[in-house]
């Protein structure tokens, strides 16, 4: 029986008087993956980061509807959003680490909330993201000499180190080569049984490769969700058909 | 559209144009199988026998351009339908291919040897084959699912037309053993006549597949 994480309901959003997203009701499965699809400008990086409120910080956004994370409102009043961050973190199409060592970059977080047994908490977030092997030898080296792919996994342990719920990817292998982006893939496999994922990809393999779920946006609007395999081998709806077989516009 | 996304479009419309050559050059195989047999024609079999390589030829190019769109244009939802369909009908169809050309092989074995009893549902089973499949090409052309369930119930008529003519043999067997050879070859043909009837069915339920994306057992 696959629960719901987060359910988005008649969720709306105005880019000053840019109707950004329409009425858009949703349910993320919990611990599954989750993509969303369609072409630029379709609202569903716009959509990704309702989900963890980061569009407070576009100065003329506005948002109408809910958005549910265990059954609560995280548009409510009371709403501690440095929280809801910690419990649902991003990770950005370009790696994003900090000008600083690579450790510090995974204790930036657990320091700044006091958590304690810092040491641990890097090795065990370098180890699940899969960049353990790679870094343990040289922790202390600044985390912009990674290459591309060894960032994007650091920004990961990064976000893992916050001991999430839910982790948002906002194209994450974009910028990657296909040996970095296979890495980023098994790793949200291996993260598949204990965290709720969801992926706003370009790239329709990927999205058929790794997601349970599949979500298709044109224009600010959800035209289809369902199972990955439905969408791509029998979708209902003929945008959905036109665009994942390359006739769209 | 950019010219690359038109290319393989244009190389799907390729698939269904090469799969209808093949039938095309299959339901002229049935033919004159059916007919060398029937005139004890050795030289019209020989045809069909030399036939078999171009069918089999065409059925390759069909399978290595199937492969060509997965490897290179991972093909979604009906263009994948479309792909991985046409694989299973180029299939059958070569699988129809060399019962014909089995049959035919008989012939040139055989020659009027094998007539111990007047051949009258091997061309009837022709016929109706030749007619299925000529239907089933046009429900492959034009995406039409129904057109390709109808086409099947075709198969319950050979189906009976193969009892009919295994029994007489059988009866005929008994009657007189000493052309058990003869009529076990001819039983053979029979047997290929209607086995051909259950690959059309398959083609069939590929189309219903690749139309509406349900897998329908339809024989």
């Amino acid at each position: 029986m696959v629960t719901s994480k987060i359910i988005s309901n008649n969720l709306n959003l105005w880019y000053g008087e840019k109707h950004a997203l329409k009425n858009i009701s949703m349910e993320i499965p919990e611990k599954k993956i989750t993509a969303l699809i369609g072409p630029s400008g379709c609202g569903k990086s716009t959509f990704i980061r309702c989900l963890n409120r980061m569009n407070d910080l576009v100065a003329n956004a506005r948002v109408e509807g809910e958005v549910l994370y265990d059954n609560t409102n995280i548009y409510g009043g009371d709403v501690d959003v440095v929280e809801l961050r910690k419990k649902i973190g991003m990770v950005f199409q370009k790696p994003n680490p900090f000008p600083m060592s690579i450790y510090d970059n995974v204790a930036y977080g657990p320091r700044i909330h006091g958590m304690s047994n810092v040491d641990k908490v890097v090795e065990t977030s370098l180890k699940d993201a899969a960049l353990w092997e790679e870094v343990s030898e040289r922790l202390d080296q600044p985390a912009l000499g990674l290459s591309g792919g060894q960032q994007q996994r650091l920004c990961i342990a990064r976000t893992m180190a916050m001991k999430p719920d839910v982790i948002l990817f906002d194209e994450p292998c974009s910028a990657l080569d296909p040996i970095s982006t296979g890495k980023i893939e098994s790793l949200m496999e291996s993260l598949k049984n204990d965290y709720t994922q969801v992926i706003v990809t370009h790239n329709m393999q990927q999205a058929a490769r790794v997601s349970y779920c599949t979500a298709y946006f044109l224009l600010g609007e959800l035209i289809e969700v369902g199972e990955t395999k439905r969408i791509f081998e029998n979708p209902k709806m003929k945008s959905t058909e036109d665009y994942i077989t390359g006739r769209f516009g | 559209m950019s010219p690359y996304r038109e290319r393989y479009h244009k190389k799907l419309d390729d698939l269904v144009n090469l799969t209808e050559e093949l039938a095309s050059q299959v339901n002229s195989a049935i033919e004159k199988a059916s007919t060398s047999l029937q005139e004890a024609d050795v030289e019209l079999a020989k045809e069909v026998i030399k036939q078999d390589q171009n069918m089999d030829d065409l059925s390759q190019k069909i399978e290595n351009l199937c492969m060509e769109l997965l490897a290179l244009q991972q093909p979604m939802a009906k263009d994948l339908r479309r792909v991985i369909g046409i694989l299973k009908i180029g299939i059958d169809l070569e699988r129809i291919g060399d019962l014909a050309v089995d049959v035919a092989r008989v012939t040139t074995q055989s020659k009027d040897k094998i007539h111990i009893t007047k051949l009258e549902y091997i061309p009837r089973m022709a016929e109706i084959n030749r007619k299925m499949l000529t239907q089933t090409m046009e429900a492959l052309q034009n995406g039409d699912a129904d057109l390709a369930r109808q086409v099947t119930k075709w198969d319950y008529e050979i189906d009976g037309l193969y009892v009919k003519a295994r029994d007489k043999i059988l009866k005929l067997i008994i009657e007189k053993p000493d052309v058990i050879n003869e009529a076990t070859a001819l039983i053979v043909v029979n047997r290929h006549m209607e086995r051909i009837g259950d690959h059309i069915c398959n083609i069939c339920e590929a189309i219903v597949y690749m139309v509406e994306a349900k897998r329908e057992h339809l024989n």
